[in-house]
């Protein structure tokens, strides 16, 4: 670890602010809850010693305006980029803070926006807080916990342990690596990206998941109710929906959203397994967002599980290595 | 709450679509000749032109009939081509001429067309918002089945009236949709100047109504949404604000020199092209050539050309009919 170790912040000023508020009952966080909670880290951060922050200059200002009301000794520096408000934006800044050897970045956003920030951090840890609305990869946590965890990774004060490898899923057009996703891949009949949530059990195809959590959110849920011996485990799944399959199963799909699924197969993946997604045209949704349209019913769709997706700080095993390492002690 | 009801379409068959594509090209087409014939000193007053913002007024405007309501801006011409109002008397109204939607006697600002449900532009911003819950109480008192759609700026949302609509139509769970058309500047002052919060949306949440953020740059997003909300009105669960993220090409007026605004970042949205994008939708789906999609964009030309034609040989009212077709008598 280095003498004056970076901690990098990527808050999404777009998440939790999509049709989900209106289809479902997706929590509404606004950017003042997020200027908070970036409050709360940078408190953490500072507590325990950490010398410099780089921040995402979102177009809003997030950390900007939450450092701006603070006295900090750390330094709270931008990342010399300019946002257009657009998810490259948190792609780029993860990529340069990696490029910067950030020891760590805080993320404050949905499955969507850690998906974004994983195509460009590479191996540099990442603490990730919920202000989304699909969270099976961030957590919902206090944000001081979350900026002290930061801290403890930034500072050594957290062994490797307190890191785990994420699983992700990479996905491919006629073999060329496309784009990836966290938590799940799902094809749908929608002919169109537009607001980009996938809410209507009939515009479901097929879901491919990275793991099967045990309480999840979306359609990450399926995997839970349809394959509960796989929970926990390193684990995916690939499931077939079908409205008029005898087979039916209620899942939460989105907040407050509980939906019947008519299920045609389900079954493990083992990491590294591939799956060749059904030919014909669809919108690919990832992470619960439409992101790819498939128009041509020629081209070859495929999602491999990957062991060794993005590295998450596990943010009570670092706090309480943190604390073992007598970091909290004054005196 | 029945958050599991989705009444909206999710598709739009080719018919639908080249009538969406159309309008949106009536609207660009219109403003740039308004914009050419204001320049030209053909039109009393002044314009406001809605180019770029399209993907709105047709994305929203598209789930709507002849029983549903819209109020409007200063910045209505979209709105009342995407609502239905005749392109040639609006060619007029504009000019000022007798054969205007409103006889001449609205112009640009105060055009209107009530058996169209087109409540009116409005030179007061931040006007629309009563209108829009009195008409979306009639509908409700009435049985119709309407709902009112309120679109307005980022700029109005400032205003007291934005507060005192979006209360009312909760309290009284009216089917309104405020559809917040945030271009980034409230006329020459931006979002983020003007506003202490720039997602107008998250003020929904002080009146415990679902408040949503969508590209306003992408038809099908709009039309997704809106979709939503307007069912969701129609369902008696109340009223939705709708913030749509967009740009405006023109200045605030024709004539704003636009010295606040980088020419940089106007390239940047008009590289993002809402009609562009839905020619592109199109032809990438084979549901029209380009050239059936140029044929549509001339066959607006022609029409246009033709109404600007016989708008400029028509009649101005006469001195006459000075106190007649207004709303107050003297």
């Amino acid at each position: 670890m280095t003498a004056a170790p970076l901690v990098g912040i990527i808050a999404n000023p777009a998440s939790g602010k999509d049709i989900r508020r209106l289809i479902a009952l997706g929590s509404s966080i606004d950017n003042n809850e997020k200027i908070n909670i970036v409050r709360r880290m940078l408190a953490g951060l500072d507590a325990l010693g950490v010398a410099a922050v780089a921040y995402m200059p979102d177009t809003y200002g997030i950390v900007q305006r939450a450092a701006a009301a603070m006295t900090l000794r750390l330094d709270v520096s931008p990342l010399p980029m300019a946002c257009i408000g657009v998810p490259g934006d948190s792609e780029e800044a993860a990529r340069r803070l990696a490029d910067m050897d950030a020891a760590v970045i805080l993320t404050l956003g949905g499955d969507g926006t850690n998906r974004v920030v994983a195509r460009g951090c590479g191996a540099t840890p990442l603490v990730a807080v919920s202000t989304g609305t699909n969270n099976v990869f961030p957590r919902l946590v206090e944000g001081t916990l979350a900026g002290l965890a930061a801290a403890a990774v930034a500072i050594g004060a957290a062994p490797e342990a307190t890191i785990r490898r994420q699983p992700c899923l990479a996905i491919a057009i006629d073999g060329e690596r496309r784009d990836l996703a966290l938590i799940d891949a799902v094809t749908t009949r929608q002919g169109w990206i537009g607001a980009r949530a996938v809410w209507r059990p009939d515009d479901i195809r097929e879901v491919v998941l990275s793991r099967v959590p045990s309480a999840a959110i979306g359609l990450a849920s399926l995997g839970a109710v349809l394959l509960p011996e796989a929970r926990g485990g390193d684990t995916g799944a690939y499931i077939v929906v079908d409205q008029i399959a005898p087979h039916r199963v209620l899942a939460p799909l989105a907040p407050g959203v509980l939906s019947e699924i008519g299920i045609a197969s389900a079954r493990t993946l083992a990491p590294g397994d591939e799956v060749i997604l059904r030919p014909g045209p669809c919108t690919i949704a990832l992470d619960g967002e439409r992101e790819i349209e498939l128009l041509d019913d020629r081209a070859a769709a495929t999602v491999t599980l990957v062991p060794d997706g993005p590295r998450l700080v596990d943010i009570d095993a670092a706090v309480n290595a943190a604390a073992a390492a007598g970091v909290f002690r004054v005196a | 709450m029945s958050a599991t009801q989705s009444a909206a379409p999710a598709a739009l068959d080719r018919d639908q679509l080249l009538d969406m594509y159309r309008r949106m090209v009536e609207i660009r087409q219109f403003e740039d000749a308004a914009g050419k014939n204001f320049a030209a000193g053909m039109i009393p007053g002044f314009v406001h032109l809605y180019a770029g913002e399209e993907a709105v007024a047709v994305g929203v405007c598209s789930h709507l009939t002849d029983r549903d309501y819209i109020t409007s801006t200063h910045r209505g011409h979209g709105h009342c081509i995407a609502k239905g109002v005749d392109i040639p008397g609006m060619v007029a109204e504009l000019m000022g001429k007798s054969t205007g939607v409103c006889k001449g006697k609205g112009g640009s600002m105060h055009i209107a067309d009530l058996h169209k449900g087109m409540l009116g532009a409005n030179g007061i911003v931040g006007g629309g918002f009563p209108l829009a819950c009195g008409a979306a109480l009639t509908a409700k008192t009435l049985g119709t089945g309407g709902v009112a759609v309120c679109f307005f700026g980022d700029g109005a949302s400032n205003q007291g009236t934005f507060h005192e609509g979006l209360n009312l139509a909760a309290i009284w769970k009216l089917p309104v949709v405020f559809v917040c058309e945030n271009n980034g500047y409230a006329e020459a002052t931006p979002v983020h100047y003007h506003c202490s919060a720039t997602d107008i949306a998250n003020r929904a949440g002080a009146y415990e109504i679902p408040g949503v953020v969508v590209d306003g740059l992408d038809l099908f997003a709009v039309y997704e949404a809106a979709g939503e909300a307007i069912e969701r009105a129609r369902r008696g669960e109340g009223p939705t604000l709708l913030e749509a993220k967009t740009y405006r090409y023109y200045g605030h007026f024709q004539g704003d020199q636009v010295t606040y605004r980088t020419e940089e970042e106007l390239a940047r949205f008009r590289d993002r092209d809402a009609i562009q994008a839905v020619r592109d939708f199109i032809t990438e789906r084979s549901l029209a050539t380009a050239d059936e999609l140029n044929a549509i964009d001339q066959d607006v030309t022609a029409e246009l050309d033709a109404a600007w034609d016989d708008a400029k040989a028509a009649p101005f009212p006469a001195p006459e009919e000075t106190l007649t077709d207004v709303y107050v008598a003297y």
